[in-house]
């Protein structure tokens, strides 16, 4: 199972870093949330506490992400015109099946962003997700937390 | 380097504006010590002994609430070697004690103790921490000045409280806010500022995704569509729709006019888009079912930093915060649809500006004789596309520069 999602998590990256954000799209379930809470500088227990009550850095649905790609198709969305060039590099995954046919995968992330002639920058996180099996693999949720408490222009998609 | 930053004679505005790191040493010394600064939202505080981190220009600072209910604005540095005395993001603690020396202090800014004091004639009360000359709050906005020159808050914001009511004053409740997003802006802080205020024509450009998706709904001729600008460099554009659309925000503006908490006239206007910058680095936008503060935070001459927050009335039923939560969240986060392409361009014209001559000046003379008739609103008025407002903007700023330093702390 750990090779099979891992397998699953490096053609979804491989996806994202070559702009097929159409076939990503058909990972993705119906009623998927894809979302990642702001970072604050206080403590963790407190950071947790107050997770809910901040606004998230984005909070998406399979719908909004459509949204979000298409506008893209549409050559006017300057943050990603000219494409900017990414690698992502997922990392120590964690598999544990749970109740439901529910397969819950923490993994790290590196996503390597270039853009212009020479501007660079590097984003790290975790992903916590939730994946169903019940035939293809489908991601429920994704929640994705961003080692920044002040973050660079981000196109979207960890 | 003879030529004015700012000229009024061919309404140009000099590259070094935005590029100088003479010129944003010398606004900090001026527009950030004399202006009414915003710091913090009345709801980001529970209680005495609340206290937010925040910035005054450059400065680091602590926004703290006393157990008199009184506001203070003190730098998060000590007064003995500049060390942070506070460490977190917000919290509640009525003593600061510095990590470097113990050195401690009040949430007032006084120091009250200092370990190994065995220094004759050591007077603690000379040794208070950096602070605002005065805290005051507007409509739960919370502002603070250096400069015991400057005019009282009220005054200050002058006509433009008419606008920031339509946004602050529907209810008793008062509002609140959700937030923080932070993020970097590669560009000088008033770039932002200044699209905030008087640039609805970026949409049709930098937002052109957007139209094209069928995301716009705008009535440039209307009168109810202009830009609007008031003594000491505020200003606003306000841009109807071509039709109001029905929505649950709709429904609650209605409400809010048949219980009488906002007028007729306010009525129509909140139909519209409105986005306002009070001089010289805070920013209100406001769609039908959207409200976002933003601070533009200068970092350096060609670093800003922006922090905003979604804001919404504190007794607005659960459906109306939620809606606004998540706009202000898909528009206007660091990720959000319409901010990534500002973000983007900004960028752009940021390292543009930082790679011309220094005496590259920028054009703000479009729309300069085409004063639109007057509208039923406060302050001067002007129709779209008119650089008017934003070369208003920049003559403020030019005059509170040549006015000097007016710092309050004698030190």
């Amino acid at each position: 199972m750990t090779g099979e999602v891992e397998q699953l998590l490096y053609r979804e990256a491989h996806l994202l870093d070559s702009g097929r954000f159409r076939e990503w799209l058909e990972l993705l379930a119906p009623d998927l949330r894809y979302w990642a809470p702001v970072r604050a500088e206080v403590p963790r227990e407190q950071e947790k506490e107050d997770e809910a009550s901040r606004l998230p850095l984005f909070d998406e649905t399979k719908a909004s992400l459509a949204l979000r790609i298409g506008r893209l198709d549409t050559g006017l969305a300057w943050v990603e015109n000219p494409p900017t060039r990414t690698r992502r590099f997922v990392t120590n995954i964690v598999v544990e099946e749970a109740a439901n046919g529910l397969v819950l995968v923490r993994s790290n992330l590196m996503l390597f962003r270039s853009r212009s002639f020479a501007d660079e920058t590097i984003l790290v996180g975790c992903r916590e997700d939730k994946w169903s099996r019940s035939g293809d693999w489908l991601l429920k949720e994704r929640k994705i937390l961003i080692d920044h408490c002040t973050v660079e222009n981000m196109s979207l998609l960890l | 380097m003879t030529a004015p930053l700012v000229d009024a004679s061919d309404r140009t505005v000099s590259s070094r504006v935005f590029t100088d790191p003479a010129v944003f040493a010398l606004e900090q010394a001026t527009v950030f010590s004399r202006s009414w600064l915003y710091l913090g939202h009345r709801s980001q505080f529970r209680g005495a002994g609340d206290f937010i981190q925040t910035y005054a220009g450059t400065i680091p600072l602590l926004l703290c609430l006393d157990d008199d209910g009184k506001f203070h604005a003190i730098a998060n540095v000590c007064a003995h070697r500049g060390g942070r005395i506070c460490q977190q993001e917000y919290g509640r603690a009525r003593r600061f004690v510095c990590p470097y020396h113990n050195w401690t202090y009040d949430n007032r800014g006084d120091l009250v103790s200092v370990p190994r004091q065995a220094s004759t004639g050591f007077d603690k009360s000379k040794w208070h921490l950096f602070r605002a000359d005065r805290v005051a709050t507007y409509r739960d906005l919370i502002f603070a000045t250096f400069s015991a020159e400057t005019v009282s808050l009220e005054d200050y914001l002058g006509e433009m409280k008419w606008y920031l009511d339509l946004l602050l004053g529907s209810s008793s409740a008062g509002t609140e806010v959700a937030g923080t997003h932070r993020s970097v802006i590669h560009c000088n802080w008033k770039i932002p500022a200044e699209q905030f205020g008087s640039d609805n024509w970026h949409f049709q450009g930098v937002h052109g995704s957007m139209s094209k998706l069928g995301r716009r709904n705008e009535d440039p001729p209307h009168e109810d569509s202009f830009h609007a600008w008031t003594d000491f460099g505020h200003m606003l554009i306000c841009v109807a729709p071509k039709m109001e659309l029905p929505s649950a925000f709709a429904s609650y503006l209605n409400e809010l006019l048949a219980k009488e908490q906002i007028s007729q006239l306010q009525r129509r206007l909140l139909r519209c888009s409105i986005v306002m910058t009070v001089f010289p680095n805070l920013s209100l936008v406001f769609f039908p079912g959207l409200c976002s503060i933003r601070v533009w935070h200068p970092r350096a001459a060609g670093r800003t930093e922006l922090w905003s927050w979604a804001l919404y009335n504190r007794d607005a039923p659960d459906h109306i915060k939620d809606l606004i939560r998540k706009q202000v969240t898909r528009m206007f986060s660091p990720t959000g649809m319409l901010e990534q392409d500002d973000l983007e361009v900004w960028a752009r014209l940021g390292s543009n500006l930082m790679n011309m001559p220094p005496t590259y000046r920028l054009c703000y003379e479009f729309g300069a004789g085409a004063e639109s008739p007057r509208r039923p609103y406060p302050g001067k008025t002007a129709s779209l596309q008119s650089d008017t407002p934003a070369f208003a903007y920049y003559a403020r700023w030019a005059e509170v520069l040549a006015q000097g330093s007016g710092g309050s702390d004698d030190r």
